[in-house]
């Protein structure tokens, strides 16, 4: 009886590990970017991002578009993803005060509820926001970040490691991972 | 028997439950004074496994679970020449998360920020989890911003862009088998000049976030030790503050493997005589090998800011933490 038990359990593994896997894929990304980004007027613009290598050692079943600009969801299921985003907003001259909005866009569509909105000002000049989001994602979605600013002196900034003991500090970090087990 | 194992390994994992939700809010809402009120939501989605109160004011948990939460709020003035701040907190059954508060300044340049505040979270089923805020004067609140509209070239009016939004809250469960933690510090510190410092992880504050760790060794002189390699989302939350009523400057956060800074994980963010506390938020994948050393380090502008721990709050509002990190297992 036990030796039948384990004869059928060796022949039904690889069908259980193959639609485990297939169901179970995991899927995540992160990049980020290294360059100070300003809003074009009315429309906004897509964050870009870098295409270092540090910058591709963190991605599965995720691919970046040509442009730099969103990613493009290569997972075999449709999921549930939290995606984050961290941006760096900046007065980028002296005396400047204005907002920045960011939201999200899936498939070049805004996403209601996705936009949040801050103030940097001459004394504060700088500061980080980071807008949490859960979105479903079909094979071949493609999900980004929009800004749109108050005026062209006000972006997202990216700053050169401030000494030799720290970090550079990105304008702008995308995380994105699948958060069901479909 | 390792076959079973595998196959109950693989059981447990096509039939895990997932729970997870997203509310947000597209109402301006203003606290209570001295008690504070909880948010309300007006729609949701994605939702699974979890429901709403009658109300609107929680989400109520279908599946017991651990849970990683974030409320990402727009505090805002809503009348001209004031400041002051917004403390925003988690509530559970009806009574507030010891040691979940938040608080974030505006002021009358700037009157409008984004405070996300995340947290781990062990949920029972019928639980009812609720996010509350109160505010330094009755003219700050949380606010929604309608998007203004533009005439498209056939005529019809659409936004230029989504309306800001007041409230988030997201929330899902967190691997059966995974690896995670929480760990805070309850006291003010302030960074060394030039080479910045390790945060120090308070033993006495971790308890208070229910001591959530799994697969991970206790915090030691403020750096964890990884027990299951993977790729890990660290979340951590800083009250950043001026130390003195004149102080301005800023203050850097970045993560530190093996005693090495990992590159662009950086942030930074300002505080002021009007601005004086500030939620500095730095969300990062990492690649953890068993027996990584992950820390957390931070370095200011100068020796007047640092983060505070904010204690002995009234009307039985939770203390703030001067630091709060959930570290989650994601693949």
């Amino acid at each position: 009886m036990e030796q039948a038990l384990s004869k059928s359990i060796k022949l039904l593994l690889p069908s259980l590990l193959l639609i485990s896997n297939l169901l179970g894929e995991p899927a995540y990304a992160q990049y980020y970017s290294t360059e100070t980004q300003r809003s074009e007027p009315i429309v906004g613009t897509l964050l870009k991002v870098d295409i270092t290598g540090e910058n591709l050692f963190l991605q599965k079943n995720f691919e970046l578009s040509e442009g730099r600009d969103f990613l493009i969801c290569k997972a075999p299921q449709k999921g549930i993803y939290f995606v984050s985003a961290s941006i760096q907003a900046a007065a980028l001259s002296e005396k400047i005060n204005g907002n920045l909005n960011a939201w999200f866009e899936k498939n070049h569509v805004p996403l209601s509820s996705s936009c949040s909105c801050l103030y940097v000002t001459e004394s504060a000049p700088i500061a980080i926001i980071t807008i949490p989001f859960l979105i479903e994602l079909e094979p071949g979605d493609t999900i980004g970040t929009r800004i749109s600013t108050s005026g062209k002196e006000i972006g997202v900034s990216s700053i050169d490691p401030p000494s030799p003991y720290e970090p550079g500090i990105p304008s702008y970090t995308i995380t994105i991972y699948k958060v069901d087990s479909s | 028997m390792r076959a079973l194992l595998m196959i109950s390994s693989i059981f447990f994992g096509l039939f895990a439950e997932d729970a997870y939700i997203q509310l947000s809010g597209e109402i301006t809402q203003i606290p209570t004074p001295l008690t504070g009120s909880l948010i309300l939501s007006s729609s949701k989605g994605p939702v699974l496994n979890f429901d709403v109160t009658p109300n609107k004011d929680g989400i109520v948990c279908q599946v017991p679970g651990t849970y990683l939460v974030f409320a990402a709020l727009q505090p805002a003035t809503l009348s001209r020449g004031i400041s002051g701040y917004l403390d925003t907190w988690f509530v559970l059954n009806g009574t507030a998360i010891s040691s979940s508060n938040d608080r974030q300044y505006v002021d009358e340049n700037s009157r409008l920020t984004l405070i996300t505040n995340g947290t781990l979270i062990e949920l029972k089923k019928d639980d009812v989890l609720s996010t509350a805020f109160l505010s330094s004067r009755p003219n700050i609140g949380i606010k929604f911003i309608q998007s203004p509209l533009t005439s498209t070239p056939n005529g019809l009016d659409k936004p230029i862009q989504p309306s800001v939004t007041s409230y988030i809250l997201s929330a899902y469960k967190i691997g059966e088998e995974g690896a995670y933690a929480q760990f805070a510090s309850n006291k003010t510190q302030t960074p060394l000049p030039n080479t910045g410092s390790f945060i120090t992880v308070e033993s006495s504050a971790t308890p208070i976030l229910g001591n959530i760790i799994s697969n991970f060794s206790p915090p030691a002189n403020g750096i964890v030790t990884c027990q299951v390699s993977g790729v890990y989302l660290v979340s951590t939350g800083l009250q950043v503050s001026v130390l003195n009523d004149k102080a301005s400057g800023y203050l850097d956060c970045w993560y530190e493997l093996n005693s090495k800074p990992i590159p662009s994980s950086n942030s930074r963010e300002y505080v002021n005589q009007d601005s004086k506390t500030s939620l500095l938020v730095n969300t990062f994948l990492i690649k953890l090998d068993k027996g990584d050393q992950l820390g957390i380090k931070i370095a200011a502008s100068g020796p007047d800011i640092g983060i505070i721990c904010i204690q002995n709050l009234p009307y039985n509002e939770p203390e703030i933490l001067s630091f709060g990190a959930s570290l989650v297992k994601i693949n």
